[in-house]
């Protein structure tokens, strides 16, 4: 079970510019994390209409990195059944 | 059709291959707005846009991407910096060798804002005085904004020094860089300018219908949006998005136009700057030296040698310099400019107002034989 849940995309990072999700996905690819730009979900306001979906492994690197850049990153959410919960940055 | 075009300074032509390409292929097979859908061609548009801004931000030093704002053009991008930024009675230092793209903004600013206008004095060959600068500041004054290169003469400002009195006094410095990005050797990282407003058409080589701003972030605050509109950030909010570079991109832009710029720097990057410059520098001096040498004919501004971009104005004793532009074109397929080339304040100061002078711009793709040929057309219609 544990294995699975780590594999899931159910983390969504949102921003508040277009830029700064476009920006966030490709130091991601260049770390080589696994990281897909989507479409905001409807049930999460969001400032961009992009969001950046990543499993809990990418997550606690994407931090680390995000710490060392200028990217605005606006709110972190985790998704199960379909529901989102607001984490803390 | 086979012409020599000498009117880089308008815009540069042919543009290198690769640039009609990358707008080829973004009409052909991408196609999609940046920034707006979530699907995969739109994501693939904004990756485009991002990677084009990063270079732009490498060229120009900026210090980070965000600050890199895309207009249609450096009209634009200077409408929106003076626009946005002076209140009502500011008082602004400029130069008389400022295009209308800086002169009619400002004038419009002197009668909707009454905002204050000052002319530094230039020499022809791009010198400002320091004791010039102090005195024409007053308590009001809220900008410098200049010409890095003149459209009409070539002559390049020395904007270093004016941009360290400028810090001095807590200025903020205004930079139109249409003639000069692309055009000469210049170590941007230097240059402490608050607004860098460029084109994307002439020296960089890119698409017409493309350019920007770089933005010092300490600016955004007090300078309006010019535009508002949708960014695809925000959409549920009625007000324009402050954020970077939303803020000041309303609408969808050019994204053929900035694809075919992303190849442009790409391109520049490929060939080496340097040798660009150097070799359009070539040219130039063959033409000053060989346009020297025609009796009637007098140089505008800086002469062989001296430091310039590539365009080289001349006036004609004997006759009408738009006569000889005509003839230019439709006797011996050679294109230049005739006229006040949008900057009337520069004719004035040169003496050349209300009759103009033709201008030659050379470009990347111009021969040292098209050069030689156009002297020789010269010669034979002056006889």
């Amino acid at each position: 079970m544990a294995d699975s849940e780590e594999a899931l995309n159910n983390f969504l990072v949102t921003f508040h510019a277009t830029s700064a999700a476009m920006r966030c996905e490709k130091i991601c690819q260049q770390s080589e994390l696994d990281a897909h730009l989507r479409p905001v979900p409807r049930d999460i306001s969001s400032s961009c209409g992009l969001a950046l979906e990543v499993n809990e492994v990418v997550l606690c690197d994407l931090k680390e990195t995000l710490n060392n850049s200028d990217i605005d990153v606006e709110a972190l959410y985790f998704c199960r059944d379909d529901e989102f919960v607001e984490l803390e940055l | 059709m086979a012409f020599i075009y000498l009117d880089n300074a308008a815009t540069s032509h042919p543009r290198p291959r690769p640039v009609v390409e990358a707008v080829s292929r973004y009409l052909n097979e991408l196609g999609a707005s940046p920034g707006r859908s979530g699907h995969r061609p739109s994501l693939e548009s904004g990756r485009l846009v991002l990677e084009t801004r990063e270079l732009a931000a490498d060229f120009f030093c900026a210090s980070s991407v965000d600050n890199v704002i895309f207009t249609a053009n450096v009209t634009g991008a200077l409408n929106i910096a003076l626009k946005g930024y002076l209140r009502p009675g500011d008082h602004v230092l400029t130069t008389p060798f400022e295009h209308n793209a800086v002169l009619r903004p400002l004038h419009r600013l002197q009668e909707e804002r009454n905002i204050e206008i000052d002319y530094l004095p230039v020499d022809s060959f791009g010198s400002i005085e320091r004791e010039d600068f102090e005195h024409l500041l007053r308590e009001n004054t809220s900008l410098v904004v200049i010409n890095h290169a003149s459209n009409v003469t070539g002559a390049v400002l020395d904007i270093l020094p004016l941009s360290e009195w400028c810090g001095e006094y807590n200025l903020p410095l205004m930079v139109d860089a249409a003639q000069s990005a692309g055009s000469f050797d210049f170590p941007w990282e230097k240059l402490d300018a608050q607004f860098l407003c460029f084109t994307g058409h002439k020296g960089l080589m890119g698409p017409p219908g493309t350019g920007g701003m770089i933005i010092d972030p300490e600016m955004v605050e007090r300078t309006k949006s010019f535009i508002e509109g949708g960014t695809g950030s925000k959409s549920d909010q009625l007000t324009q998005p402050q954020v970077l570079p939303d803020k000041y991109e309303a609408g969808t832009m050019n994204t053929a136009g900035i694809a075919g710029l992303n190849a442009a720097f790409k391109y520049l990057a490929d060939k080496g700057l340097e040798r660009i410059i150097e070799k359009k520098k070539r040219l130039t001096e063959s033409l000053c030296r060989g346009l020297e040498d025609i009796p009637g004919i007098e140089l505008l501004g800086p002469g062989p040698g001296e430091r310039r971009t590539s365009t080289v104005s001349i006036t004609w004793s004997e006759g009408d310099t738009a006569e000889l532009s005509v003839k230019l074109d439709r006797e011996y397929d050679i294109m230049t400019r005739s006229g006040l080339h949008c900057a009337p304040l520069a004719h004035k100061e040169l003496g050349t107002y209300p009759r103009g002078a033709l201008r030659f711009s050379t470009g990347h793709f111009n021969t040292e034989d098209e050069i030689d040929r156009t002297l020789a057309a010269i010669k034979e219609i002056l006889g």
